[in-house]
């Protein structure tokens, strides 16, 4: 700590059994924030627990082919909770759109950045 | 004094309360912004009118009927919290409320959700209802209070702004596409490539800088404006807007954390808040 600290000489409330409690309570809290966030690091794509804010995007768009060939774009922001351009949604919302849309036989997850598709066959 | 002895004696280091009472209070605020913002995804999951993704089955949904109940619980403890009411008591409560949210579904995840309960836990335990507090004012208040909850907020602090810092060392950030895609304005949108390269590469120097120069007293000033303009910079031209006023409601609190020792110091006079045999420093 810097010299400009304005921490104070200790009390004397702990015995050495709680010091070493919140010492111990320190090190894991400290180590679990440093851990988990590094092992979250090399896949910066807003994973949870690991402070990827606006680090990756994942902008794909999702279209529906229904039983008559007709092929509809629809809007992720009507079936999630919280949309979030940087949430990967391709795990989750395919299954729910083929759930959701009448006469759904595939879904199709597109990236418009790079053009990459991937077509989700229905069950 | 050897090193064990100055670990063993760090638990029992004492901080003055004034601006650690001030981020307790801009914490709770946050909570109450929260709450409001998660009312309608709460009922929305309830209706099972939305995709859920259970964080674990185990747990149980809040039904459409208690939701209302679970929201007023929330808003009361929030607002204890914030106005330092029966401050660990309500502290407690508000850290079992958010972690409950957050473990409830995958979707309600937010990086100042997670956040917030962290920072709720951590001035709870700081005893951050000894000032600025309705506590205090009922003479419950204390000249000193526990230092290491403090340190663990400014580590907090730090790890947030380093990793999320690190978490951008790619080339679709660098690029500029991600804040591109993430503006608000189409003023803004509409503005050459370039410049969004350049915002993302300031904005990942500026989480870099903060997470090192807020421990620097000499550069601490200059940190605290710059993160004040980072953020002011951000809810100006993002989108999420009460999103990000929580986490910059956050973060600005764990700045006062920083902020105490550069307050100005004085002695405790020796009196009914004189702790026996120490001498504690206060913030004017």
């Amino acid at each position: 700590m810097g010299r400009n600290e304005a921490f104070t000489k200790p009390d004397h409330h702990y015995g050495p059994a709680l010091r070493r409690g919140i010492l111990a309570f320190c090190a894991i809290y400290l180590l679990v924030q440093i851990a988990v966030p590094l092992a979250r690091l090399p896949n910066p794509n807003n994973k949870p627990f690991g402070w990827q804010m606006y680090s990756a995007i994942s902008h794909y768009t999702f279209s529906v082919r229904t039983a008559g060939g007709s092929t509809e774009r629809v809007n992720p922001r009507d079936y999630v909770l919280r949309y979030r351009a940087d949430v990967d949604y391709r795990p989750y919302l395919p299954q729910l759109l083929c759930e959701r849309v009448q006469g759904a036989v595939a879904v199709t997850a597109k990236n418009p950045l790079t053009a990459a598709k991937r077509e989700y066959p229905c069950p | 004094m050897s090193v064990t002895d100055r670990l063993m004696s760090l638990p029992a280091w004492t901080v003055a309360p004034r601006l650690v009472g001030m981020a307790r209070a801009g914490v709770g605020a946050a909570a109450i912004i929260e709450a409001v913002e998660v009312a309608p995804q709460l009922r929305a999951l309830s209706g099972g009118r939305t995709l859920a993704l259970p964080r674990w089955e185990a747990l149980p949904v809040l039904t459409a009927g208690a939701v209302p109940l679970f929201l007023a619980a929330w808003l009361f403890v929030a607002a204890a919290f914030c106005l330092g009411w029966r401050t660990r008591v309500m502290g407690i409560a508000l850290t079992g409320v958010l972690t409950y949210v957050l473990a409830a579904d995958r979707q309600l995840y937010t990086n100042h959700l997670y956040l917030m309960t962290l920072l709720v836990l951590l001035f709870t335990l700081a005893r951050s209802g000894a000032a600025f507090s309705i506590d205090a004012r009922r003479g419950r208040g204390s000249p000193a209070i526990p230092a290491w909850p403090v340190l663990l907020v400014r580590a907090q602090v730090s790890i947030v702004y380093l990793f999320a810092a690190a978490a951008k060392f790619n080339v679709v950030y660098v690029s500029g596409v991600v804040l591109r895609a993430g503006v608000e304005a189409p003023a803004i949108q509409s503005l050459p490539p370039v410049v969004f390269t350049g915002a993302a590469i300031a904005s990942l120097a500026t989480e870099l800088f903060l997470g090192v120069a807020l421990w620097r007293p000499k550069l601490r000033t200059l940190a605290f404006l710059a993160g004040t303009v980072f953020h002011l910079t951000i809810l100006a031209t993002m989108q999420l807007l009460p999103d990000l006023l929580t986490f910059a409601l956050l973060m600005l609190s764990g700045y006062l954390c920083f902020l105490a020792p550069m307050d100005g110091r004085r002695r405790v006079a020796a009196g009914p808040e004189h702790i026996p045999g120490e001498e504690a420093l206060v913030s004017a």
